[in-house]
């Protein structure tokens, strides 16, 4: 099949053993690929009681059919594992140019078991892989490490690594590459686990297509789709994604200061133009993934500080959910969080949970390491954030993110913890769109903000007709039908299976019929948009099994009690606060899972031709009642 | 060497590396994506956030077509690209003679043969494909 390289490297890093095999062909079918393929690997190739940090744990790099082709986006590699942070499947994807050049290389998948005996890294030069000693890069920050590779093999290899973070098992460690990074549910320390600094990879090959009339076509209409979408190619295009910030205090839906407000009062000063045109102290660049015609990604240089990516979701962790506006300080997390390779979601969050602990009193300088952790102080957040990415002093404590630490200080410290199966949530307040709470609540891999990012719809009024969302929703009802979030949901999924950035889908941009033609252009596999989303209801409902297997229930899939509890200060929808049981019975409803168990029915494994998984999910749930 | 006029015209300032011109080249001309067949090159200098951009100038003199032993390039009559006909022997000549680099040897089925802009026979299709308009007609 055209599109896939059919190739998979298996690396069992403990023997040393390299083993190249093709493609399963049945997970290509039920899956599709990227994220489908890696969670397919773990289901078949690993225990599924493995620790996460355990050479059990399988780490599988996998890009998708269409990545490293023309499609827009098409850069996307899915890193798929066992999570450290929340012990539930790990799945994040990341841009940059390595996916691209993997295909290019030869492998749709590179899959890691087993643990080094001493620090490696992995090299991929077209057919040639092998294991190398990375000792001597073993304490080095992510760029460094990057630049000392490219040193080593030449500057046109496309390298992915980890940063001190990851070294040091923090749950927060993401993976590298080139200033984007595979952030959430600790990979890095995964990597880090496993002794492996880095994979590095150089592509001459090609990656074929089945039919390029076809394609040509298919990929004019999507480029059009998404350049006829005013905000994304406008501001998003602009700006980068910091352009959300306004819109996101607008309607009332900005985390502020640990999620007490879900507005900024000083939402000026963070606004992104105050970045761009202050080009006395910032200079910014566009940099691009492989084949990206948005360009989220915008590069800062604060006086001698490269700071590398500055998003939507840094600004908002360590801005406004800090209680912090000034941006040198902002620019100065985001720095941190590059080099030494941490989640930037869930270190904005640990910090401004230990903030809210400081201020109840709950935690005092003696675990503060004698910082005044009251929120709004920048330095403070930086010197802190500096000590959890290396373990320094009190840095140790809160490494692991707030819900480990939570558990560490005990008391009071959980009731301030804004995570779900201990994932921190990202910058969206779901008061403030009822979608959101299920989209966090649910999601598989602790609280995303991808699975689906629902808050266009309901909240900002978008409306998506190929999904069949013809009709404005409700942002404030939990009682309202949740059918479209399903097919919204699945629709996000497939980017992640497909290998092209959800950013393509996020403001409605691209329909999943023109997905299906960019599919079926690349493999010649007649394929329309419903059965490309069931490839992602499949995998959506294997990630369900897994996380069943591994102890997670209906109460997992509930937010903080904050939500519920105290209401929204301000925006639309001040004074509003979740009815989490109600979402939760409408969204199950409407994807057919059971309510007791939080699993697809029997008949509805059944209708995805899952038997075989539901037989062991369903065996279980017999020995639990 | 005298560049052309009708050509594939660049702008850098605004190119942010993302390689579909590249990719769709790549694809248009031989039905696959592949980095080393292309008749644009996208290439990061030192500095981060600036890029290169290498791509025929269909020149008016034409050093390539000189330099052809076997005097096979010339300018297509429709397009106006300086354009590789039939009968290369792939001996590199044009590609070493290129003033821009614009010309490399990649392999087409095990052998070896230059490949460059040849306007897409009229429409380029880089330029519809680059999101920044650092590419125009």
């Amino acid at each position: 099949m055209k599109g896939y390289k059919n190739c998979i490297i298996k690396v069992d890093l403990s023997s040393g053993n390299i083993k190249k095999e093709h493609l399963n062909a049945d997970y290509i079918k039920r899956y599709l690929g990227g994220e489908g393929y890696g969670i397919a690997l773990l289901w078949n190739h690993m225990p599924l009681d493995a620790d996460p940090l355990s050479p059990e744990n399988l780490l599988s790099f996998n890009t998708g059919p269409m990545t490293g082709t023309p499609a827009p986006s098409a850069s996307r590699t899915s890193v798929c594992f066992m999570s450290p942070l929340t012990n539930t499947i790990g799945a994040s994807n990341m841009g940059s140019h390595f996916g691209a050049e993997l295909k290019f290389a030869g492998y749709d998948t590179v899959a890691f078991t087993g643990k080094a005996e001493k620090p490696v890294y992995l090299l991929i030069d077209n057919e040639k892989v092998e294991i190398k000693d990375a000792s001597s890069l073993w304490g080095m920050d992510t760029r460094e490490t990057t630049e000392a590779i490219k040193e080593a093999e030449g500057h046109d290899i496309k390298v992915c690594c980890i940063g001190q973070s990851g070294e040091k098992l923090s749950s927060l460690a993401c993976i590298f590459s080139d200033d984007c990074f595979a952030g959430r549910g600790g990979a890095g320390a995964v990597m880090g686990s496993k002794n492996l600094k880095a994979v590095a990879v150089r592509g001459n090959g090609k990656v074929e297509i089945a039919d390029t009339d076809a394609f040509k076509i298919a990929f004019k209409n999507s480029i059009r789709e998404l350049r006829e979408e005013a905000y994304t190619w406008g501001p998003v295009h602009g700006y980068g994604t910091p352009a959300w910030v306004g819109g996101a205090d607008d309607f009332g839906i900005l985390p502020t200061r640990n999620y007490i407000n879900n507005k900024f009062e000083e939402i000026e000063k963070v606004l992104p133009y105050n970045l761009w045109n202050n080009t006395d102290k910032y200079k910014m660049t566009r940099r691009t993934c492989y084949a990206c015609q948005l360009g989220c990604h915008k590069y800062v240089v604060m006086g001698d500080v490269e700071v590398g990516e500055m998003e939507y979701e840094s600004l908002a962790a360590f801005g406004p959910r800090c209680g912090v506006s000034d941006y040198e300080s902002i620019c100065m997390a985001g720095y941190y969080t590059t080099i030494y390779g941490i989640d930037s979601i869930s270190g904005g969050s640990t910090i401004s949970a230990i903030m809210e602990w400081y201020e109840k009193g709950i935690i005092t300088k003696e675990q503060t390491d004698g910082l005044e952790m009251n929120f709004g102080n920048g330095p403070a957040m930086v010197e802190m954030l500096r000590k959890m990415c290396l373990r320094e002093g009190c840095g140790d404590l809160y490494a692991d993110g707030s819900f480990a630490a939570a558990k560490k200080i005990g008391g009071k410290a959980m009731d301030y913890v804004m995570a779900v199966k201990g994932m921190e949530i990202s910058a969206t307040d779901p008061r403030g769109s009822s979608s959101m709470t299920i989209s966090f609540g649910t999601s598989e891999r602790g609280a995303c903000h991808m699975r689906p990012y629902a808050a266009t719809i309901d909240a900002f009024g978008y409306l998506y007709p190929d999904l069949d969302i013809t009709e404005p929703k409700d942002p404030f009802s939990d009682t309202e039908d949740k059918s479209w979030l399903k097919a919204l949901k699945e629709c996000f999924v497939v980017t992640n299976l497909a290998g092209i950035c959800d950013f393509n889908v996020i403001n409605t941009e691209m329909k999943p019929s023109t997905m299906a033609e960019l599919y079926t252009a690349i493999t010649g596999v007649e394929i329309d948009k419903y059965e490309l989303l069931r490839t992602a209801e499949r995998t959506i409902a294997l990630e369900r099994a897994i996380n069943y297997i591994r102890g997670f229930r209906r109460k997992d899939d509930r937010l903080p009690k904050r939500f519920m509890t105290e209401p929204a200060t301000g925006g639309p929808p001040a004074g509003r606060v979740t009815d989490m049981e109600a979402a939760l019975d409408k969204y199950y409803e409407a994807c057919s899972y059971d309510k007791e168990t939080a699993v697809p029915t029997l008949e509805k494994y059944q209708e995805l031709g899952m038997m075989h998984i539901a037989e062991k999910v369903y065996n279980l749930i017999k020995q639990d009642a | 060497m005298k560049p052309g006029v009708i050509k594939v015209k660049t702008n850098k300032e605004v190119c942010q590396g993302c390689r579909s011109c590249e990719a769709v080249c790549s694809l248009i001309h031989t039905d696959a994506v592949s980095p080393q067949t292309r008749g644009i090159q996208i290439s990061e200098l030192g500095q981060l956030g600036k890029f290169k951009i290498t791509v025929c100038q269909q020149c008016f003199d034409m050093p390539c077509a000189e330099a052809c032993p076997e005097k096979i390039i010339a300018r297509n009559a429709y397009s106006g690209a300086v354009a590789i006909g039939e009968g290369c022997i792939g001996c590199g000549s044009c590609a070493e003679a290129c003033p821009f680099s614009a010309i490399v040897m990649t392999d087409f089925d095990g052998e070896v043969k230059p490949f460059k802009c040849d306007l897409c026979g009229g429409l380029p299709e880089c330029v519809s494909a680059c999101p920044r308009q650092a590419l125009s007609w």
